[in-house]
C-alpha cells in the first residue's frame, strides 16, 4: 500500500512540475522584451496591426492567454488526439493551439515530427545503454587493470567531443570519403518491406551513433563507480566467504544494488540526450523535434517554441517516473518511508 | 582575513593542503590534465598577444591559404588567419566557460549550504533543484537566446551584451549538481564535533559559514567546477554552432567549426583544430577534475 502511496506522490510531484515549467516558459515569454509584430513591415498600419494582434489572440491579458493555452494543451489538445484515432468529433469547434507560421494546430505538426526524434533518441539511448552498462560493470569488476583504464579514457574522449565535431567528422568520412552511409536523414521514407527497413536502418546508423557515444560516456562512468561502491560493502564478503562463486556474488549481491543510482542517472541523462538531439537533428538533418524547435525559434513562431519545449519537459518527467517506478521495484525499502 | 585566529582548529587545516597536494600529485592524472589546461590557457591568453595577428583581418588575395611560415594554420575563405581565429575563438570560449562556472558555482554553493543548515528551506530547495535537473536545458537556453539577445545586444552592445547573456543563462541552468553535492557535505557536517562546538561558542551564522562550512566543503567544490567549465564550454559551442550564440564575425571555437563544417572535405583543418581545441579542453579539465575526486575522497583507493 505504501508503494502505490509513494508512486501517487511522484506522480503529483511531477503534474506540479510540469505546471510550473508550463508558468515559467509562459512567463519568460511574456517578459521578454519584443514584439510579435516586429518583423511585420512598417508600412502596415496601426490598425492592421491591431487587425493581426486580435486574430491571433494577443489582444486578453496575459493570465487569460496562459489559461487558455493551459486548457488547450490538458483538454482540447488531448480529445483532439482521440478524434484522430478514433474519429469521433469531440474537440470538433474548440480552439485548439495554432501556429503563428503554418496557421495549423501545434499538435499536428509535432505529430510529423515527433516519431523521427523517437527514434533516434530511443534507439541511440537504447543502443548507449546497452554498451555502457556491460561497459561499466567490467571496468569496476577489473579496476585499475589496463581495460578498466582504457575504457575510463575512453569514455572521457566520448564525452570531450562534442556530437556537432564528431557527427560532421563521421559524415565525411563514411558518407563522402567511403560512401557507405548516407549523410541525410530523408524523413519521408517509408518502410514497406525488407530493402526499405535496410535502406532506413542505413540512414538512421551514423545519427544514432552519435548519441549512443554520449549516452555511453555519461553512464558507463556512473555504472563503474556503482558497482564498485557496492563491491567494497560488507555483505559481499560476506556472500564470498560463504564460498559463492564471483558470478554468483556479481548476478546476486552486487548488480541489483548497483542499478538503483544508474536507473537514475538514465533517467536524468535525458535532458542532455535531447539537447545533443537538437544538435544531431541539425547535422543530419533529421526532421524531428529539435528540427522544429530550432526552425520555429528562427521564425518567433512562440507558440510552437512553447509548446515544443513543453513537450520536451514532458518526455523527461515521464522519464524520471519510470525510473523512480523501477528504482522502487529494486528497492523496497524506497517506498516504506514514504 | 584579518580575524583573529584564535579559535580555529589550526593543526586540521594545516596538515589538509599538504596532504592533498600529495595526493593530487601522485595522481599523473590530474597533473597531465592541469598541464594540458594550463597550456592552453596560456596559448589563449598570452599567446595571443605574441601572436599579434588580427583575427579579423580580410587578406582577399591570400584566401584559403595552406597551412604556412606566415599563416601556421592557413587562412579561411577571407584570407583571415586561421591560428589568430583560434587563439581568439578560444579566449572567448574559455573566458565563457569559466564565467558560467563561477556563476553556476556560486549559485549551487549558496543554495546547497541554505538547504542543508536550514531545515525549513531544505524541502523547497531540493524540490526546485529536482525541477531544474527535470528541465529540457538546451531547448530553454535556445529559447532564452532567441528572447533576449537583442535586447541585452542593445544595451550593453552586441559581444559584451551576449556574453552576459551566455554566460547568465548558462550558468542558471547547470548549478544543480554542485548545490545537491554541496548539501550532501554540509548535512554530514553539521553534526560533526567541531562545528557544534562553534555553534556552542556562539558563532554567528555567517562566520560559521564562511570559516568552518565552506573551507570544509571546498574539495568537492573544486571537482565539481572543473566539471562545470568543461560543460560549460561544451554548451556554449553547441550553442554557437545551432548559431543561437555569438555573432557570425565573432569568433568561438563552436562557431569556428559550424562555420567551417560545409567545407570539411577541402579544409579538414578549419573543423579539425577549433574541434580538437574544444575537445583538448574539456577532455584535460575532466580529467584533472575525475583525477581531484580521487585525490580528496579518501574512501576511495589511490591508483596504483
Amino acid at each position: 500500500m505504501t508503494q502505490a502511496r509513494g508512486l501517487i506522490r511522484s506522480a503529483g510531484r511531477a503534474s506540479a512540475t510540469l505546471l510550473i515549467f508550463a508558468l515559467a516558459i509562459f512567463a519568460l515569454m511574456e517578459l521578454a522584451p519584443g514584439d510579435p509584430m516586429a518583423q511585420v513591415p512598417m508600412t502596415v498600419p496601426d490598425e492592421v496591426k491591431q487587425e493581426m494582434r486580435r486574430a491571433l489572440g494577443l489582444d486578453e491579458p496575459a493570465h487569460m492567454r496562459f489559461g487558455l493555452w493551459l486548457w488547450q494543451l490538458c483538454v482540447i489538445e488531448p480529445l483532439a488526439g482521440l478524434d484522430a484515432v478514433l474519429g469521433t468529433q469531440l474537440s470538433a469547434g474548440q480552439p485548439r493551439i495554432l501556429s503563428w507560421q503554418a496557421r495549423a494546430p501545434v499538435m499536428q505538426i509535432v505529430a510529423s515530427h515527433l516519431p523521427q526524434t523517437l527514434w533516434v533518441v530511443g534507439l541511440a539511448y537504447a543502443v548507449g545503454v546497452a554498451i555502457a552498462l556491460p561497459l561499466g560493470i567490467c571496468q569496476a569488476w577489473w579496476r585499475h587493470s589496463v581495460f578498466d583504464r582504457a575504457g575510463t579514457a575512453l569514455t572521457m574522449l566520448a564525452y570531450s567531443v562534442p556530437p556537432f565535431l564528431s557527427g560532421v567528422v563521421l559524415i565525411a568520412v563514411f558518407s563522402v570519403w567511403l560512401g557507405w552511409l548516407p549523410s541525410i536523414y530523408d524523413t519521408t521514407h517509408e518502410v514497406r518491406g525488407w530493402s526499405d527497413l535496410w535502406v532506413q536502418a542505413r540512414q538512421m546508423i551514423l545519427p544514432v551513433a552519435v548519441l549512443a557515444v554520449q549516452t555511453t560516456a555519461l553512464i558507463a562512468r556512473y555504472t563503474r563507480a556503482a558497482v564498485l561502491e557496492n563491491l567494497q560493502m560488507d555483505h559481499v564478503r560476506t556472500a564470498r566467504s560463504k564460498g559463492l562463486s564471483e558470478a554468483a556474488v556479481l548476478a546476486r549481491h552486487v548488480l541489483r544494488q548497483s542499478m538503483i543510482p544508474v536507473v537514475t542517472v538514465i533517467a536524468l541523462g535525458l535532458p542532455q540526450v535531447f539537447g545533443g538531439a537538437v544538435v544531431t537533428e541539425q547535422i543530419f538533418l533529421v526532421n524531428g523535434l529539435g528540427h522544429l524547435l530550432i526552425s520555429s525559434i528562427e521564425a518567433n513562431d512562440l507558440p510552437v517554441v512553447r509548446t515544443v519545449t513543453f513537450l520536451m519537459a514532458v518526455l523527461i518527467v515521464l522519464a524520471n517516473l519510470a525510473a523512480d517506478v523501477t528504482c522502487r521495484l529494486l528497492d523496497p525499502r524506497i517506498g516504506a518511508h514514504d | 582575513m584579518t580575524e583573529p585566529v584564535s579559535h580555529r582548529p589550526a593543526a586540521k587545516t594545516a596538515a589538509a593542503p599538504h596532504l592533498l597536494w600529495r595526493r593530487i600529485g601522485a595522481h599523473r592524472g590530474a597533473v597531465a590534465g592541469g598541464m594540458v589546461f594550463a597550456a592552453i590557457c596560456m596559448a589563449v591568453f598570452p599567446g595571443a598577444m605574441l601572436w599579434a595577428v588580427d583575427p579579423a583581418a580580410v587578406d582577399l588575395g591570400n584566401r584559403n591559404a595552406p597551412a604556412g611560415l606566415a599563416h601556421p594554420l592557413g587562412t579561411d575563405q577571407l584570407g583571415r588567419d586561421m591560428l589568430a581565429r583560434v587563439l581568439t575563438g578560444g579566449r572567448v570560449s574559455i573566458a565563457v566557460g569559466v564565467a558560467a562556472m563561477m556563476v553556476a558555482l556560486g549559485l549551487g554553493t549558496l543554495i546547497g549550504v541554505m538547504a542543508g543548515l536550514s531545515r525549513r528551506l531544505d524541502g523547497p530547495l531540493m524540490r526546485l533543484t529536482d525541477l531544474f535537473l527535470s528541465l529540457p536545458l538546451l531547448p530553454l537556453l535556445l529559447v532564452v537566446m532567441m528572447l533576449f539577445r537583442d535586447a541585452l545586444s542593445e544595451g550593453l552592445g552586441p559581444q559584451a551584451g551576449l556574453f552576459v547573456l551566455i554566460v547568465g543563462a548558462v550558468g542558471i541552468t547547470s548549478w544543480m549538481t554542485t548545490a545537491r553535492i554541496v548539501r550532501a557535505e554540509v548535512l554530514a557536517l553539521k553534526e560533526r564535533d567541531f562545528i557544534r562546538a562553534a555553534r556552542a561558542m556562539g558563532v554567528s551564522d555567517k562566520r560559521l559559514i564562511l570559516h568552518h562550512i565552506l573551507p570544509n566543503v571546498a574539495a568537492p567544490i573544486l571537482v565539481s567546477a572543473s566539471l562545470g567549465i568543461a560543460s560549460a564550454i561544451l554548451t556554449e559551442s553547441a550553442l554557437s554552432f545551432l548559431g543561437l550564440g555569438f555573432p557570425p564575425d565573432f569568433p568561438t571555437w563552436g562557431r569556428l567549426v559550424s562555420d567551417a563544417a560545409p567545407g570539411l572535405l577541402d579544409y579538414p583543418g578549419r573543423v579539425i583544430w577549433p574541434g580538437m581545441a574544444i575537445s583538448l579542453t574539456v577532455l584535460s579539465v575532466t580529467w584533472m577534475a575525475d583525477a581531484l575526486g580521487d585525490a580528496l575522497d579518501p574512501r576511495r583507493a589511490p591508483p596504483r
